[in-house]
């Protein structure tokens, strides 16, 4: 096998979602300032040696709230798409794989839930089970996952009936054992790549339904739901929506990259 | 005579798959709203006003009399699916207007905020993912392959109050609340247009991409056909099924209203009027609005199948 060649830039893209991770993870550390503090005196001040990048309308810094806010936006998107990719990944591979009415009835449900509009249905499911990261990480994943496996029932379709399924088959090994050893290697690149490429997105979800105000519970610093509250303030402090607004973008840049990145390394391996 | 029975059969076919998913769509719906800790009938007896505690226990089991919620889950469904059948989707549960009246309101500023931002975002995004493709990794490409890359990393709220701090409040040019004017539309239609046409441009250039990497291209030019003939009569050809796709794509999410877009800046759509029945469990106006848009989505859907068939008959042959 020949071995994978990683270009330079993989790295440095690694490496800066390494550091992304790193910011996420000690936000305790970097952080000057409790982000759930608030004090009225201090409210909405500009940058100063206490408050690097000022503060909110209760007066909590806000460059600790984007910190803390770092942990919430990545780890919650990493779960949602780890879960939907797992999911989807099996439904599509078993639905495509085994085929007649398990197929037609999963391929139902898939397109039943494609068709509803994601935001409001994850919103309608927020609000059932009350807000709170939790429900929100439920909400998207089940909004998401259908997507995931759709295109992992394309893909085995597309290679089942190949020689090499059909030789396993004959060699006798079992419908489980095709599925692991022959059918998920071998459709799992572009399912990879789908998956990089979706963290990003992801991001923004979690974020569009904080802002929404139906992501995360107050006071807990989120992207989304502190432009919530910069929203209000537009005309006289703009630094409430640009800076949690510049990090959901400067993550979503990396990730994206990287998921690009992953593509490339990926496509030409298999060319 | 055989391709007639085929049409009437796959006709046949598509009627009965869209009545499932329908009732799939609805029947969640109801099932969602149905465990919602929230009960219906205080939130319409309380209306708007959010009068807490001053509805009598009395009055609500009546209202849920009134409006059959005393029933079994599954008997409300049925008396609802029976009503649509009989064109009634029901009355709002906050404005006690008809959901229908309330829906046909609402969809005519969607409509002409979608019809406006999808036209340009084809005619922007068609055009320069073709030629992208054609000169890929020249000047031009490497410019519209950043803009677009930061198009899709960047949420549409943060891009919404962004414009809006430029335009409406710094520069003055452009009232904040959007109103139903041409004026107003300006802001919702940009980001519309900038979100879509990032994903768009993107999708169409690595289309065109693929099919100029082909054996067939390669083939035409070594037989002398000319570089214009192999885009024009090939490669755009064998493009099309997929870029009219997403058009369609974009198309049913710009007309299931853009939420977000629409709530900020006040742009009184179907996308702000689901947020509101959503955060009011306003029961009926939610499933008219999930009713709605998977109408608009197998609409879409269907349009996209049908056009593809007459596109790319290779298309038809492989499915019958």
């Amino acid at each position: 096998m020949e071995k994978r060649r990683y270009p330079a830039s993989f790295w440095v893209l690694l490496i800066l979602i390494t550091a992304l991770f790193a910011v996420a993870v000690s936000a305790p550390v970097l952080a000057p300032n409790d982000p759930n503090k608030s004090s009225l005196m201090d409210a909405l001040k500009g940058p100063s040696a206490q408050f690097p990048l000022g503060t909110d309308p209760l007066g909590r810094c806000l460059l600790s709230r984007m910190l803390y806010g770092a942990r919430v936006s990545i780890f919650s998107s990493l779960i949602i798409i780890a879960i939907v990719f797992a999911f989807g990944t099996a439904v599509g591979v078993f639905s495509g794989y085994t085929g007649g009415a398990a197929d037609m009835i999963l391929t139902k449900v898939i397109s039943i839930t494609q068709a509803f509009p994601k935001i409001i249905l994850a919103i309608a499911i927020a609000g059932v089970l009350g807000i709170g990261i939790k429900n929100t990480i439920i909400a998207l994943c089940i909004v998401e996952w259908a997507e995931y496996a759709r295109m992992a029932r394309s893909l085995t379709v597309g290679i089942k009936e190949r020689t090499f399924i059909k030789a396993a088959r004959i060699c006798g090994k079992s419908r489980i054992d095709i599925m692991f050893e022959h059918i998920l290697p071998n459709i799992m690149p572009p399912l990879i790549v789908n998956a990089s490429l979706g963290i990003a997105s992801m991001i923004m979800e979690v974020a569009a339904l904080s802002y929404l105000g139906v992501g995360v519970q107050s006071p807990m610093a989120e992207w989304g739901a502190m432009m919530n509250t910069g929203k209000d303030y537009v005309q006289t402090n703009i630094s409430l929506v640009i800076v949690p607004g510049a990090a959901i973008f400067i993550t979503a840049v990396i990730f994206n990259l990287f998921g690009e990145k992953i593509r490339d390394v990926l496509e030409t391996k298999t060319n | 005579m055989r391709h007639l029975g085929t049409v009437c059969k796959k006709i046949a076919i598509s009627a009965v798959q869209t009545a499932v998913i329908l009732i799939g769509i609805t029947l969640v719906t109801f099932f969602i709203l149905h465990i919602s800790p929230v009960n219906p009938a205080e939130i319409y007896l309380m209306g708007n006003s959010g009068n807490v505690g001053q509805v009598s226990q009395e009055a609500i089991e009546e209202q849920e009399k009134k409006m059959g919620l005393d029933k079994p889950f599954i008997v409300q469904y049925a008396s609802w699916l029976n009503n649509v059948a009989h064109g009634d989707l029901g009355k709002s549960m906050t404005t006690s207007k008809p959901v229908k009246d309330e829906i046909a309101e609402h969809a005519v500023p969607t409509a002409v905020l979608t019809a406006v931002s999808l036209l340009i975002t084809v005619l922007i995004s068609v055009p320069l993912g073709i030629y992208c493709a054609v000169k890929k990794d020249r000047a031009l490409d490497n410019i519209v392959r950043i803009f677009s890359f930061l198009g899709i990393s960047m949420p549409s709220f943060f891009i919404s109050l962004v414009l809006l701090w430029i335009f409406c409040l710094k520069l003055q040019v452009l009232p904040v609340i959007a109103q139903r004017s041409p004026k107003g539309m300006i802001l919702p239609a940009a980001v519309l247009i900038i979100q879509c046409s990032s994903k768009y441009i993107r999708q169409v250039r690595a289309v065109v991409l693929e099919q100029l990497n082909q054996e067939y291209v390669m083939g035409a030019a070594a037989r002398g056909v000319s570089e214009r003939d192999i885009l024009f009569k090939h490669v755009l050809k064998n493009s099309a099924v997929p870029i009219l796709t997403w058009c369609g794509m974009y198309f049913g999410i710009m007309l299931g209203g853009a939420s977000v877009i629409e709530t900020i800046f006040s742009w009184d759509g179907l996308g702000k009027l689901a947020v509101e029945s959503v955060t009011t469990l306003d029961y009926y106006m939610i499933q008219g609005f999930v009713l709605w848009t998977a109408v608009v989505f197998l609409i879409v859907n269907f349009a996209v199948d049908v056009a593809g068939d007459i596109i790319d008959p290779r298309v038809k042959r492989g499915r019958i």
